[in-house]
């Protein structure tokens, strides 16, 4: 064996061994490592606006928005005003995402309109991501944001590319700066409510969005009822911090209802209407004002809140939308100006006159206060006529004011027991309210009715509660009466001044009333007698004609009856009588034809029909 | 045959000293790499992490880099495998960044040039560009925590009102600038090197980052700039002077060809 062989052997292959370790070490030392890049703090929309001018000079200088505050000697954006950056970083966003879609492959067109949804998104996201409190109208932007969120989860339908609500939701963005004051910082206090109302209206909107699917809100709608109902609501915020309390939570139960109501009128309003304008924005203003101006002031310690309820006073401003819609001029003075003042003082002086009256606070009042509102509001023009120098505000306060004292005497019709006198007991209050509303709508049918210093509406109320008190034995339902009712107060509208005019009758009364009790009187005494029902023709039914009969006959000649209130009596007991006796001849129906046809002589000439009258009048077929 | 005995021995024991030393080479290239995969991995899948666990991980790791490379410094043929070391040791220092490593870190970043420049034309090019410019790095990185962009917003001079806090920013923001000022000049200066123009990784890795910085240090400097000219011309009202005047704010732009191989 060679000794020297083995040796170079060994040193070969320690030197291969060695070449491997050098070309493991070289692996080792220069394979691909990681190298950590700079952390930095992410950039302020400042810093991403300056870097990208940097960048594009040439942009800086020719788009307007920007090009006005660039230093082109300097290459500066010469302000930090955070307004200023914000409108230029909405420029500098757009034209990024043209740059990128149109480094995607997108035309021109297309990546123009593209960019503006991208750099509109990005911004969005951009303001969710700062720290520092936004600005007034990008607090409100991200409140649209969140609300359309939520109706994406829940309501896809409403919220998709092009939907409905989508287009709401624009319009409401379209529509934020009628919410701030020239100068921000006059918002103050405001801008948090501000915020809450526009979430509470928006959510509101969508909301019928979902329950109608046919419905459509348009640009201008909204804009309408931006101006004239959010802005006011907020306008409306007390200076004083405690009052402010006060307002926010009534803010707080009123704006939802509020919401809902205008966009259900808009709806109703609109739906089918092409072009047709939802509503005047100042008269709208003014009502809104109005009624948000008079939950917080007081009278005597109270509001309108106290008398009609939250519940009530949202009533209110429904029915006053109504007439808004219908009757704008009400509502703007002759400067074109919005008129809120004496709609205020209405629902104030509409609050002070049921306060005196327990059984109308709540909604009961609200609603009747509302019937008055509308009614009035919509026959306005015409009572304006009658009473030229005085608002329709005031005639409908005058007009509240009978009716109210009206339907009091209702409820003070009490027994020595304390409790209600005849079919009055069955009457409920809401049927009360709808007698009140009956006369009140022929009231204003005919002017002179609702006439500020002769109106009728109270005695024509008042007569009619003596007469339901005189039906004891209840032979009336509560739906006769209010049947009864609309005759009355219709025969009373044809004959203003006679029906329920106390001078027209010797007794003291009012005519209606002497005749009806009249009939009501023998009619009991009727039921008494046969003790109950049977063999007793005049309740119910034929009651009810008998009486409608003799009011409508009231218009006619009432000489005799005028001079001899108990003729009509006499009348009764003499009909009742032959029926009694003649039960074979004389049925329901032959008493109503009998008392049909002979009660214009009884009341005219005082005449009664002799038997044979009265058999010849039931054995005639009717034509 | 008679062996000879002694020849025998010898050639054995060549073998076995020979066998040691390679077998010691591997095991300290295994732990280089092993130690640079550890220090990717924390920086890699733990990166939007902020721990303790995470900076002491990477505190213990730049400390056993460093007890590497300063045992291997001792030897100039292990020079590059120090220096290699020396890199791993500055980027986990400089990503714990916590107060006792900071003197660490120059220490390593120091100690890792110096053997770059006694190894001149044979430095490994990466490694020693990386030691010049993890310091300007780290240095830029650290004075953006303290003052950056959000620092800028909380000035609002538009206003006419200067408040105690608003002049408070702007003085730091002012320190802060000569300071980056003067780490971008020296990061600047690196581009000398000759090695950076040909290592066309390493040009990436400084281009993507100096940009970045000077962007930022740019955009920071021309909106204080725009409040010092706010607050002397419309400013009113003042909760105390600002004792920074146009032209020193000008004066802290940088030369406007900066960083002129990225382009």
């Amino acid at each position: 064996m060679n000794h020297t062989l083995i040796i170079y052997g060994i040193q070969a292959v320690l030197r291969a061994a060695q070449a491997g370790a050098d070309l493991y070490a070289e692996h080792a030392r220069d394979r691909n490592v990681f190298l950590p890049d700079i952390n930095l703090s992410p950039d302020t929309k400042e810093t991403q606006l300056r870097q990208f001018l940097d960048a594009h000079p040439d942009i800086a200088e020719k788009t307007p928005g920007i090009a006005g505050l660039w230093d082109k000697e300097t290459g500066f954006f010469i302000s930090s005003d955070s307004s200023q950056l914000d409108a230029a970083c909405a420029i500098m966003l757009q034209y990024k995402a043209q740059i990128e879609l149109k480094k995607a492959g997108k035309d021109k067109k297309t990546a123009n309109y593209e960019a503006k949804m991208l750099a509109g998104g990005r911004m969005i996201e951009q303001w969710r991501a700062e720290k520092e409190p936004p600005s007034p109208i990008i607090r409100f932007a991200l409140t649209l944001t969140d609300i359309g969120l939520e109706f994406v989860s829940s309501n896809p339908s409403i919220t998709g590319l092009g939907s409905r609500g989508e287009k709401l939701i624009a319009a409401f963005a379209g529509n934020l700066s009628a919410l701030i004051p020239d100068t921000v910082d006059k918002f103050g206090n405001k801008e948090g409510l501000a915020d809450r109302i526009l979430g509470i209206f928006l959510r509101a909107g969508l909301g019928t969005l979902s329950n109608n699917c046919a419905m459509v809100f348009n640009d201008k709608d909204v804009e309408t009822l931006f101006k004239g109902v959010v802005e006011p609501i907020v306008q409306n915020l007390p200076n004083d911090i405690s009052e402010q309390f006060e307002y926010r939570t009534l803010v707080d139960a009123l704006a939802g209802p509020s919401a809902e109501a205008v966009f259900k009128l808009l709806g109703e309003n609109t739906d089918g209407y092409l072009g047709k304008e939802f509503a005047n924005e100042k008269a709208l203003g003014a009502v809104t004002s109005a009624v948000f101006d008079a939950v917080k002031s007081t009278f005597q310690g109270g509001s309108i809140v106290d008398i009609f309820s939250e519940q009530g006073v949202i009533r209110l401003y429904q029915a006053a939308l109504g007439v808004v819609v219908e009757q704008p001029a009400l509502f703007i003075d002759v400067d074109e100006t919005a008129e809120s003042k004496l709609f205020k003082a209405l629902l104030n002086g509409s609050a002070e006159i049921l306060k005196k009256y327990p059984d109308f606070h709540g909604p009961m009042g609200a609603d009747l206060t509302a019937m008055v509102v509308k009614t009035v509001g919509q026959h306005a023009h015409a009572l304006m006529k009658l009473n030229p120098d005085d608002p329709w505000e005031n005639i409908a306060k005058t007009v509240l004011e009978q009716t109210v004292f009206g339907l009091a005497e209702i409820f003070e019709k009490k027994n020595e027991k304390g409790s209600l006198e005849g079919a009055l007991k069955a009457l409920g209050k809401r049927q009360i309210i709808e007698c009140g509303r009956m006369v009140l709508e022929q009231a204003v049918l005919t002017p002179r009715m609702a006439g500020i210093k002769e109106s009728e509406i109270q005695p024509i109320l008042s007569g009619l509660a003596q007469a339901m008190a005189a039906d004891e034995n209840l032979l009336l339902s509560p739906e006769a009466w209010l049947q009864i009712t609309a005759i009355a107060a219709k025969t009373a509208s044809a004959n203003p001044g006679r029906l329920f005019n106390p001078s027209f009758s010797g007794d003291g009364n009012p005519i209606a009333v002497t005749v009806m009790s009249a009939i009501l009187n023998a009619a009991g005494r009727t039921w008494r007698s046969n003790e109950g029902a049977r063999g007793t023709l005049l309740f119910g039914e034929t009651l009810k004609s008998v009486l409608e009969a003799a009011l409508s006959a009231l218009a006619g000649n009432i000489e005799a009856v005028s001079n001899n209130p108990k003729l009509v009596g006499t009348f009764m007991e003499y009909l009742t009588g032959f029926a009694k006796e003649n039960p074979d001849k004389m049925g329901s129906d032959g008493l109503i034809k009998v008392f049909r046809t002979s009660i214009g002589k009884v009341l005219g000439q005082g005449e009664l029909p002799t038997k044979a009258q009265i058999i010849n009048i039931l054995s005639t077929q009717e034509i | 045959m008679k062996k000879n005995p002694a020849i025998l021995s010898l050639i054995i024991l060549l073998f076995f000293l020979a066998g040691c030393v390679t077998l010691r080479d591997v095991q300290r290239y295994t732990d280089l790499i092993r130690t640079e995969n550890e220090i990717a991995r924390i920086l890699t899948e733990e990166s939007s992490i902020e721990s303790p666990d995470k900076e002491a991980k990477l505190s213990i790791l730049g400390d056993h880099a460093k007890k590497q490379a300063d045992t291997l410094k001792k030897d100039p043929a292990t020079y590059p495998d120090a220096i290699a070391y020396y890199r791993i040791a500055t980027t986990a220092y400089w990503q714990s960044w916590k107060p006792d490593t900071v003197e660490k870190f120059f220490n390593s970043a120091e100690s890792g040039q110096k053997l770059c420049a006694q190894l001149d034309e044979t430095a490994p090019d990466r490694d020693c560009i990386y030691l010049k410019l993890v310091v300007p790095f780290a240095g830029l990185e650290a004075e953006d925590k303290k003052v950056n962009p959000q620092t800028l917003s909380q000035v609002n001079f538009a206003d006419k009102n200067a408040t105690a806090t608003e002049i408070e920013h702007m003085e730091a923001i002012y320190s802060s600038l000569k300071l980056s000022k003067r780490l971008l000049t020296h990061m600047i200066a690196i581009e000398k090197d000759a090695r950076l123009m040909s290592h066309t990784g390493m040009k990436a890795y400084y281009c993507r980052n100096s940009k970045r910085v000077i962007d930022r240090y740019k955009a920071l400097w021309k909106g204080f700039l725009v409040r010092v000219m706010e607050f002397h011309k419309k400013v009113q009202e003042s909760a105390r002077p600002l004792h920074i005047t146009e032209e020193e704010a000008r004066s802290l732009a940088l030369p406007t060809n900066a960083s002129g191989i990225c382009r």
